[in-house]
């Protein structure tokens, strides 16, 4: 393959800051010609930033880029492309009314479409790859492993020399991503440069060759894939976490929120397979796994919102699937993972206060909203969730995020729900903020709330849960007690090395 | 027009009248591929027709087309720049250029022709006599007389047409609108094709509007766009975002607003103001039978060939 000769790419003491925070910190990655080189890491770990420095989307704030030994610098993501680095993102990043000819014309140099030429072209690499491609449907007409394939195709197309996957199976299915990798070694054979970017251990093994190990921005691995344990990998990702304070808040209560082999499909890619689980008055479960495993379709299904397509939801013994108004009148609150959609931000805190309570009795007279109430309402209820400054009037948008979210959870969790279901609600959050969330968590699950928490902070999880659930492609893989918490087997577990159909409670119930 | 049938005059007439429509609207698209929707359109068109008017007062015919386009780019930069760059609402600002346009266009005119001083005619646009086509039945003694702006309509749809089709400008413009963010990853600068759009929609816009002021009047009046501007709009809309649908939805639309001029000198026993509203009421009837057409054949074959750009915010 003529054009696909690869190149050695590498980061030289890469650093990047997004306003203070620091998402790379002196980063070295050297990707050799002919080799799938790996980037792993957890979520925030700087994988994307990487990646983005390396096709030209971001621009470091320290350090260099070389290409074949000489520094470059890529001004844009055109600048890359026309250096041969071809990139394969994670989202769809095709134009879906266009066919893939006309993806590729959209970054080629001519002026002129020339779309015999350009589809002759892409005829070309795709036949030399192996690939069968219809390349004059409209791309969203295709499989979404078609549409990857056409990803590769359209690199190759542009005289790619390195290949940046990131995280090419999170939307294909296990057939689908042994094709894709089937021929993504077959291009490293011919010299292409691969970067493969997962958070997958079985991907990093059955692949690549090289790996290196992003935590908090800093390579914490690195190393030829054959001379490390997964062991290794998954201690390089989650690092040394302190031994956990064991405490146990659930003394026993009754079975208030009990999914039963439910399976739903939400706006994610991945499904919702089979999932059974009871949450017990008191009792904080928490969701654990890697973002985009089905955590938000399964908030959605336990709170009514989706409605599942087998098995029932179930709330002190009410069947609510695909109903939220009824999951609401049985006490079920919900902090979803995007809270902007939950606050009112144009407008006071009041209104966002008492959103869900505007039938309450206590604020209405004769149809008619008595403010007064409202406004003392609310600044209790910022008195008893810390939410500064204590100023009713205030709109919810001009809060800080932090503020915002101690807002919506204490909104969601004040006067303790039957159920409680929480997605992610310290995600972003500085320590201050998070420590008085959690809090306000346990306080609920202290006075009776059954709780189950969906997040991606193992940390978090840790801390506050009596049953840790793991999430991976939309099944309970495993499942252990606070007690029983052990990181190696967690890690595995959200890296999708235990399988399921064997050993693992399928069903996840008690 | 002795010796002309009844129906060939109206059939003329639809020749003459297109052109604002087909002009303003070409630019729309280019703006709608980009994701873009200019409500100002009226405004643009008027202050392109106030400067056809004096540029040809001053240089001829050329120089008032000339001025025309100057006069509606700079109003589509401005539009451009506020909502490419300025991150202001397309709408908001639409409307804003709009009134803008009125209100200026009128005062421009009033400044250089005081009331009570007789307006002077500016040069109207030449009429091209190609002779040759009179002997086409029916619309042939139309096409012979039609004048320049009905032949740059036709000449600039099928460069439009094709610049959408054949160029990567074209490609790049509706991934522009399509998808952003995709678009961005794919190396385009959005922005950037975004104030061109713009631009290109102003300055045709403009030209559109000299082509209501020069084709026959040769001079301004306040408002004279009459809603042609909107019509330019809808015309857009039910013809797909497609330059050569655009021209036959503009023609047919001419066709009756044509017959709804000359159905006044001959007694077809109806009132004239049903005449008058028949060109919007064939507008709005056809745009419920393409819409229910398109959509029929979209559940077909999958797609959605009509729908807006995902990143304008309307349909």
């Amino acid at each position: 393959m003529s054009t696909a000769r690869g190149t050695e790419l590498s980061l030289l003491g890469v650093s990047k800051n997004y306003g203070g925070a620091q998402a790379l910190v002196g980063v070295d990655l050297r990707l050799e010609p002919g080799t799938v080189h790996a980037l792993v890491g957890e979520n925030g770990a700087g994988k994307s930033t990487a990646l983005k420095i390396f096709a030209g989307l971001e621009q470091p704030s320290a350090g260099r880029i070389e290409l074949a030994g000489e520094p470059v610098v890529f001004g844009n993501r055109t600048a890359a492309i026309r250096a041969g680095v071809g990139l394969v993102p994670q989202q769809l990043s095709l134009i879906g009314e266009m066919s893939l000819v006309e993806n590729l014309i959209l970054t080629r140099p001519t002026q002129l479409a020339h779309r015999r030429a350009a589809a002759s072209a892409l005829r070309a690499v795709a036949d030399e790859a192996g690939l069968t491609l219809n390349l004059s449907a409209p791309v969203r007409t295709l499989g979404l492993a078609e549409r990857q394939l056409g990803e590769l195709a359209i690199a190759l197309a542009q005289g790619a020399r390195v290949l940046l996957l990131d995280e090419p199976t999170s939307a294909i299915g296990p057939h689908e991503s042994g094709l894709l990798f089937e021929k993504v070694t077959a291009l490293a054979s011919t010299g292409v440069t691969v970067l493969l970017i997962t958070h997958r251990l079985d991907e990093v093994r059955s692949v690549a060759d090289h790996v290196t190990v992003l935590s908090h921005g800093r390579v914490t691995l690195d190393a030829e894939v054959a001379d490390v344990t997964d062991d290794d990998l998954v201690f390089a990702m989650v690092g040394e976490i302190p031994a956990p304070e064991t405490h146990t808040l659930y003394e026993g209560g009754d079975d208030r929120l009990v999914l039963d082999g439910v399976t739903a499909q939400g706006s994610g890619v991945v499904p919702l397979r089979d999932v059974s689980l009871t949450v017990r008055a008191g009792e904080i479960v928490g969701i654990l796994g890697v973002a985009g495993n089905g955590q938000g379709t399964l908030a959605d299904t336990a709170v009514g919102i989706i409605e599942p397509l087998a098995g029932s939801v179930s709330v002190g013994g009410a069947e609510i699937g695909g109903r939220p108004e009824v999951a609401r009148e049985h006490g079920v609150s919900y902090v979803p993972e995007v809270r902007a959609e939950f606050l009112l931000s144009d407008s006071p805190v009041t209104r966002s206060a008492v959103l869900r309570r505007l039938s309450d009795p206590a604020f209405r007279r004769r149809g008619a909203l008595q403010w007064g109430a409202i406004t003392e309402f609310t600044k209790g209820l910022m008195e008893r969730h810390d939410v500064r400054p204590r100023n009713p009037a205030i709109n919810a948008g001009a809060l800080s995020g932090g503020n915002q979210q101690k807002l919506l959870v204490g909104r969601e969790l004040d006067g303790a729900p039957a159920v409680a279901v929480l997605h992610g609600p310290t995600q972003g959050l500085d320590l201050h903020a998070a420590a008085a969330i959690r809090s306000d968590i346990r306080r609920a699950a202290n006075a009776g709330t059954a709780v189950l928490l969906v997040s991606a902070d193992v940390d978090e999880v840790r801390e506050l849960a009596d049953r840790i659930l793991v999430l991976s492609k939309g099944r309970i893989v495993d499942e252990f007690t606070a007690a029983e918490f052990d990181l190696q087997r967690l890690g595995r577990a959200m890296a999708g090395l235990v399988d399921h159909t064997a050993d693992a409670p399928a069903g996840g119930a008690r | 027009m002795t010796g002309l049938t009844f129906w060939a005059v109206v059939i003329a007439g639809a020749f003459s009248l297109c052109a604002p429509i087909v002009l303003a609207g070409l630019g729309e698209i280019f703006l709608e591929r980009a994701g873009g929707f200019n409500v100002g359109i009226e405004g643009m068109m008027l202050m392109g027709a106030v400067f056809g008017v004096i540029g040809s007062l001053r240089g001829g015919f050329w120089a008032g087309a000339l001025e025309g386009i100057l006069a509606g780019a700079v109003f589509g930069l401005l539009l451009g720049l506020a909502t490419a760059f300025g991150k202001a609402d397309m709408i908001i600002v639409g409307v804003a250029i709009g009134l803008l346009g009125a209100g200026l266009s009128t005062y421009l005119f009033q400044a250089l022709n005081p009331a009570g001083q007789t307006n002077e005619t500016a040069p109207t646009q030449p009429i091209l006599h190609l002779d040759a086509l009179t002997s086409i039945p029916l619309i042939g003694p139309g096409l012979a007389n039609a004048g320049m702006f009905f032949y740059l309509s036709v000449f600039l749809s099928i460069v439009a047409w094709w610049v959408m089709k054949h160029t990567r400008f074209g490609l790049r413009l509706r991934a522009v609108g399509d998808d952003e963010v995709v678009a961005t990853t794919r190396g385009i600068p959005v922005r950037a094709y975004r104030l061109i759009a713009a631009i290109i929609a102003g300055g045709l816009a403009g030209l559109g509007g000299a082509a209501v002021a020069l084709s026959s009047i040769g001079s301004f009046t306040p408002g004279m766009t009459g809603g042609t501007g909107f019509i330019a709009l809808a015309v857009v809309i039910i013809a797909g975002r497609s330059p050569l649908g655009l021209l036959g939805g503009a023609l047919l639309f001419a066709l009756f607003n044509s017959l709804a001029l000359l159905a006044q000198t001959k007694d077809f026993g109806l009132p004239v103001e049903i005449f008058e509203a028949l060109p919007y009421l064939v507008t709005v009837a056809i745009l419920c039978v393409v819409s229910r057409y398109l959509l029929a054949r979209s559940k077909q074959l999958g797609r959605r060939r009509s729908a807006p750009p995902a990143s304008s915010g309307i349909g």
